[in-house]
């Protein structure tokens, strides 16, 4: 944008300027004030404490949101609707998996995600070869996965997290959470993915125009059915990981995680359309709407008003986003 | 004597880039007048200015003889200014007679759609261009110079007193062109006025009565054809701002006559088939020979390149590498065989727009199979940094964003990402449509230092000049056979279009 004449530029380096204003910034500026109101409204709302649990409970959202990602990069009206009921088969199955003994660890860290996987991959054939349209396939597959677990389960899911599992799920590293640990590991790889490694690369050209990526030489087609194959996979391993903090599975956990993470997505920055944004963004995302979401429940709100604020909270996020990219 | 049309010093800039700083033009009733200058020297900034679409930051307007300031499109049509755009504004999901009667149907009192009248209104408008397509047709199914014929259609519909065609010839067959200069001549002699934008001089030269040029956003110069000789000279030094010297000198020239007869076969095509489009293609390109496709637009030379680059499957025939019979599934297994296409519709098919000259050069790279899975980005930025230096980017930053850039440097963008690659087998898909001729001179370099180095180029063009510039042998395509072959110094314009027409 800038003009910017001289040869061996560096790539990467923005502006203070640029970087003040960026997407990236804005939403960063979004969660400074939801804290400082939230200080306001519950004195507090910003120590360390609360903080830290506020962060543990956008854990879960974010790891879902990482597989979001990854779909609504790879473009062509990516969306995966079948995330919340792959973490939730993914509770239910880790649980069956591991039947509270430490040594099924390792077991369920390889089938849950597989599980996941499979159901992804499903998924993905489907929008890849038989042209669905992702939003319907997913919304079906989301559908079929709910099924699936009802029948595993009889309606009465068994087994639990078993004690180490369940120290990552509550325990603190310093007065840290582990989960929250685990979270910067997964922000750090997930973002040298995207940026630095060929697959990454390749993401962002099958996004932003399929047909010029599978000119280049992308197989585009068996690359989207891999993504949402990986979606399906982080989803279930995300399942894993809620287990270790809920200690027992429930079903149905994951329904509430659908549609945050998709508007985790479009607070952070990324646009719907595929091929730009990354998964910093949703990271924050995420911390907005899990943050919004304990200040309406240290409030008292009832469920409705929860949801009008979250509405309108969205839509004043996604102006401010649009807004600024017209000037 | 006034003028229809004048403007002065028209300012516009976006986002602080300068589109027009200092443009002046003048245009008499019933006259043609040519507008040309470099890609983003202004012309179609300026012509949307006219048709009111956008608004000058500064400068005066006058029409008629009176200033006037145009604030949208709509009051543009109701002074009769009509304008067919570049980047079409037809909507792909209506059909044609819809498009034509668009933003200004026939309503009953209720509001309600008269049908009958709107086709009469439509079906007399495409006699006028003799275009050969069904009302009924969407606009989405019409072949791309089926699409330029009809916003054209569209324009003349509204029957104008004043015409801006913003290169309407890009995606022409010559057929069409002569078809829509006869038209342009007729409504001269009916005292419309129109302005017309080219990048083809010889359109220019042929049709026009006077030219006016930008350079830069600027007014350079005015060729009045009455006082001056129609001739590309004087033109083309206007265009680039040099003086004329060696080097300038006819781009278009014909290269001289190489023999490759005794180089190796590189690809050999033979019997190639794809149902309803081509029927028993064969021919052979031996290694550094630059070999054209010619014809009439439309007449399979796309199908062919789509199949070369395995984008497209074939129904019957062998292509062979070096004397082997290869199956190419996909392009990845065309590019890993060392052929790659630099594909005609640069946005939809060659580029990222929202990413930057980096992201799409490295691209192709990037996607190979032998790439490492953590990429050595350092290299990469080096190897971008000379394939800018080779394509003479402008400018020369690996950071803009290609939707940033003008139509010719991102053409150059398109052919940049497979320099690095070292291909075998180049295949161009009409690499030069809609590109200024200093971007065009510079692709010709760029093609010829390839073939130099023993690249074999296939190069389909839909312009006929630019066959003759660069092939040393042209095949002819007409309805999906090749029907004809000129070598050497028998490839000229008329032997070219005789052939095309298949009149001997």
């Amino acid at each position: 944008m800038n003009n910017n004449q001289s040869q061996n530029v560096i790539l990467d380096k923005v502006s203070p300027k640029e970087f003040l204003f960026s997407k990236l910034a804005i939403s960063f500026y979004a969660i400074i004030f939801l804290f400082v109101l939230g200080e306001i409204i519950l004195p507090g709302f910003i120590s360390f404490s609360h903080v830290m649990s506020v962060l543990r409970l956008s854990v879960f959202l974010g790891i879902v949101a990482l597989g979001q990602t990854l779909v609504v990069l790879s473009g062509n009206e990516g969306i995966d609707l079948s995330v919340g009921s792959i973490l939730s088969i993914g509770v239910v199955l880790s649980a069956y998996f591991l039947n509270g003994q430490n040594i099924n660890i390792p077991k369920a860290l390889l089938l849950t995600p597989a599980v996941g996987l499979a159901f992804g991959l499903i998924s993905g054939l489907v929008i890849s070869y038989i042209e669905i349209p992702p939003i319907i396939m997913t919304l079906a597959m989301a559908s079929v996965v709910e099924g699936t677990s009802l029948i595993i389960t009889k309606g009465f899911p068994t087994g639990n997290a078993p004690p180490l599992l369940e120290t990552i799920g509550s325990g603190k590293f310093f007065n840290i959470p582990y989960l929250i640990l685990l979270w910067i590991l997964l922000i750090v790889v997930a973002s040298f993915v995207l940026k630095k490694t060929k697959w990454g690369h390749l993401l962002y050209g099958v996004g932003s125009n399929n047909l010029t990526a599978e000119l280049s030489g992308v197989r585009v087609k068996r690359f989207r059915v891999f993504v949402y194959g990986i979606c399906g996979a982080i989803a279930a391993l995300a399942g894993l990981f809620l287990l270790s903090y809920t200690g027992t599975p429930y079903l149905n956990l994951g329904a509430t995680y659908t549609m945050p993470s998709i508007a985790a997505l479009a607070i952070g920055g990324i646009s719907l359309a595929g091929g730009n944004g990354d998964y910093l963004g949703a990271v924050i995302g995420c911390i907005i709407l899990t943050t919004l979401n304990s200040i309406l429940v240290a409030l008292r709100t009832t469920e409705a008003v929860r949801q009008i604020t979250y509405g309108l909270l969205l839509l004043i996020l996604v102006i401010a986003y649009t807004g600024r990219r017209k000037r | 004597m006034s003028f229809i049309l004048e403007a002065r010093n028209l300012k516009k800039s976006f986002d602080g880039v300068v589109a027009l700083s200092d443009a002046s033009f003048t245009l008499n009733q019933g006259e043609i007048c040519g507008l040309v200058g470099a890609n983003g020297s202004g012309k179609t900034t300026f012509a949307r200015i006219i048709s009111g679409l956008i608004k000058p930051d500064a400068g005066q307007l006058y029409l008629y003889g009176s200033q006037i300031n145009l604030k949208s499109h709509l009051e543009a049509e109701k002074l009769a200014i009509s304008m067919v755009h570049q980047n079409l504004s037809l909507v792909p999901e209506m059909t044609v007679w819809e498009n034509i009667n668009l933003g200004r149907e026939i309503i009953t009192p209720l509001g309600i759609l008269k049908k009958e009248e709107a086709l009469i209104r439509a079906e007399a408008a495409i006699q006028e261009l003799k275009v050969n397509i069904s009302l009924y047709d969407k606009v989405s199914q019409l072949a791309p110079s089926d699409q330029q014929l009809l916003e054209i259609v569209k324009a003349l519909s509204r029957n104008p007193k004043i015409l801006i065609l913003d290169e309407p010839t890009a995606s022409l067959g010559f057929k069409q062109v002569e078809i829509l200069f006869e038209k342009l001549i007729q409504l001269k002699k009916d005292q419309v006025s129109v302005i017309f934008i080219s990048h083809r001089i010889w359109e220019i030269t042929r049709i026009c009565d006077r030219l006016v040029a930008f350079r830069n956003g600027k007014t350079v110069g005015e060729v009045d054809f009455q006082q001056q000789p129609r001739e590309e000279r004087i033109i083309i030094p206007l265009i680039t701002g040099k003086k004329e010297n060696e080097d300038e000198k006819g781009i278009h020239e014909k290269r001289p006559y190489r023999n490759f007869d005794t180089r190796q076969v590189i690809l050999e095509v033979d019997s190639l088939s794809k149902r309803d489009k081509l029927h028993n293609i064969s021919f052979k390109i031996r290694e550094g020979e630059v070999i054209g496709l010619g014809g009439l637009n439309g007449q399979g030379q796309e199908e062919i390149l789509f199949i070369l680059s395995g984008y497209l499957r074939k129904t019957s025939g062998k292509i062979k590498i070096n004397n082997q019979e290869i199956i190419i599934k996909n392009p990845s297994q065309a590019i890993e065989r060392g052929i790659f296409l630099v594909p005609g519709d640069r946005q939809k098919e060659g580029l990222f727009l929202n990413h930057n000259v980096f992201t799409n050069l490295v691209y192709p790279q990037v996607a190979q199979k032998k790439q490492k899975f953590i990429l050595p980005l350092k290299e990469l930025r080096q190897t971008v940094n000379t394939t800018i230096q080779k394509i003479s980017l402008v400018p020369p930053d690996p950071r803009k964003l290609v939707s940033h850039l003008s139509g010719g440097n991102q053409q150059k963008v398109v052919i940049g990402k497979w320099l690095s690659l070292s291909p075998r087998i180049l295949l161009l898909n009409d690499p030069t449509k809609g590109v200024d001729i200093e971007t065009r001179k510079n692709l010709y370099k760029i093609i010829a230092d390839l073939s130099n180095q023993g690249v074999s180029v296939l190069l389909y063009a839909s312009d006929n000049e630019e066959l003759i510039a660069n092939c040393d042998r042209v095949l002819i395509v007409f309805e999906g056979q090749i029907v004809e072959e000129i070598c050497g110094d028998r490839i000229c314009e008329e032997n070219l279009i005789a052939s095309s027409l298949r009149v001997q």
